[in-house]
């Protein structure tokens, strides 16, 4: 892994109006992956972000990304990211291709411009004006204008509200593809199905701070317990299997010829044992399945609310 | 296949600004409105006041002797004030500035950039008036080194009033100030 991370926050808070927005945030992110911000609207999720992008100025704390500050050492950092922000930012008169065109300008090595616009499907948008663009069509010109510079890390702030699952998959395709080549992604997002998706990363973010970090498989594996569940016929005696299983696992039969296991983690060697268990008692197990949590009801468990409200 | 690898980097700053500068002037001339403003009205005041016996002309020479260095000057005025001032104040509404404030480009050379677009919009303007007024009978008299001078500190003074109010007013606001301000459409 890169020593210098693309991204260090370290006690962020920013209010307004008396309103804290981030709290004593904490953040690092690593550079060559994609990072998925995951909250609910108003955790602090885009003023984290605009933070980084120089926006706005940190309260107290410090922000780094890719090792310079973003207010101060503004013109040094500006041509290194991409930015793509949650709405507008293109002028009303302009047509689709030529403002981005017209971004690719600003840059010393852009991207091919045409291939640009195929790759995201807007080139039958070429000469529409940008306010008569679907509000997909404008995501993507949005994306497009956050890439096209060559940035060594991009920020979406939530790339894909709005889009149908077809542009979305479009969209999360062209970010693998990011990565692929070695840019940094940071993706804020409150689709839990983003982040389990795209993220190598996720920090979830609620209230102004990071309450939990790892890569999408820690996060659903850490804390709550697992669980195996099959079929079989009913009121087998489990004590048996118990004995067999790790500390601290369960074994029960919540309707007559369902059974479940709990156990922390639910790893192949469980899913063994079982087996194994089952084969000793002469017992065919059917419909073997194992359940992760998913990050939706990581999130749940973490905060007692819904992701979405 | 494409590759998205790093290759970050501003573009040298005199292209950079030769792009905003050739940008601006494209979404400016392309704006209905902004046409009314600075070729349609101050034509069309020109070639009516000239003709028609609506407004009191004083001093020697033709009416069109006293009207179009008047008309210069309101030209000026539109484009530096009004124009400025309505195009910005939707750019900062409609998220542009905020933008291109992550883009490369500085702040120094957007500025420049916009001044760059007036300096044209007002050689067409300047261009387009002088003609009609010159096929009006105008026998223009005085030192063009000084209307220069004038012209480029008009300019500066209005533009500065246009941008410092769409900075700080809401784009609605700006709008009706300005038109009202600079007689430009109302809307």
């Amino acid at each position: 892994m890169h020593p210098n991370p693309a991204v260090e926050i370290a006690g962020l808070v920013k209010r307004y109006a008396g309103k804290t927005a981030v709290d004593g945030l904490d953040l690092r992110i690593d550079r060559g992956a994609v990072t998925a911000v995951l909250g609910p609207n108003g955790a602090g999720k885009t003023t984290t972000i605009e933070t980084c992008e120089g926006y706005r100025r940190p309260d107290a704390g410090t922000v780094r990304v890719l090792g310079l500050d973003p207010v101060r050492q503004a013109a040094e950092l500006r041509p290194r990211i991409g930015v793509m922000l949650q709405a507008g930012g293109v002028y009303a008169g302009a047509r689709a291709v030529e403002m981005l065109r017209h971004t690719a300008k600003l840059h010393a090595h852009p991207l091919d411009v045409d291939a640009l616009v195929e790759r995201l499907g807007l080139d039958s948008c070429g000469r529409t004006g940008y306010r008569r663009l679907s509000g997909g069509q404008q995501q993507r010109l949005a994306l497009a204008m956050a890439v096209v510079g060559r940035p060594e890390l991009v920020f979406l702030d939530e790339p894909t509200a709005g889009l149908d699952p077809q542009a979305r998959r479009a969209t999360w395709e062209l970010v693998r593809d990011l990565r692929r080549d070695g840019v940094t992604v940071v993706v804020t997002t409150h689709h839990m199905e983003e982040a389990e998706e795209l993220a190598d990363r996720v920090a979830i973010v609620d209230r102004g701070k990071v309450i939990a970090e790892g890569s999408p498989a820690e996060l659903c594996r850490g804390g709550a317990e697992d669980s195996l569940h099959f079929e079989a016929p009913a009121g087998l005696d489990l004590g048996g299997l118990v004995k067999v299983l790790p500390d601290g696992a369960t074994a029960t039969e919540p309707t007559p010829g369902r059974y479940r296991v709990q156990a922390s983690p639910v790893d192949p060697q469980l899913v063994a044992t079982v087996t194994g268990w089952c084969a000793s008692a002469g017992v065919l197990a059917e419909r073997m399945t194992v359940r992760q949590r998913t990050l939706e009801e990581v999130f749940l468990e973490l905060t007692g609310r819904e992701l979405r409200s | 296949m494409t590759t998205y690898s790093p290759a970050p980097g501003a573009a040298p700053v005199g292209r950079m600004l030769l792009a905003q500068t050739a940008f601006e002037t494209r979404m400016l001339l392309r704006n209905g409105e902004q046409l009314l403003l600075t070729v349609v009205i101050p034509t069309v005041l020109l070639v009516l006041f000239s003709a028609v016996d609506v407004v009191s002309v004083t001093g020697p020479g033709k009416r069109v002797d006293f009207l179009a260095p008047g008309l210069l000057a309101l030209a000026v005025m539109s484009t530096a004030f009004t124009g400025q001032a309505i195009a910005t104040g939707f750019e900062r509404r409609y998220g542009v500035l905020k933008r291109l404030g992550a883009s490369p480009l500085p702040r120094w050379a957007l500025l420049t950039a916009k001044t760059g677009c007036v300096l044209v919009t007002e050689a067409l303007q300047v261009a387009l008036l002088s003609v009609i007024a010159l096929a009006l009978g105008w026998s223009p008299h005085g030192d063009p080194l000084s209307v220069i001078a004038l012209l480029i500190l008009g300019t500066a003074a209005f533009s500065g009033l246009g941008l410092l109010m769409a900075g700080t007013l809401k784009a609605e606001a700006t709008l009706a100030a300005a038109g009202r301000a600079g007689s430009g459409p109302r809307r």
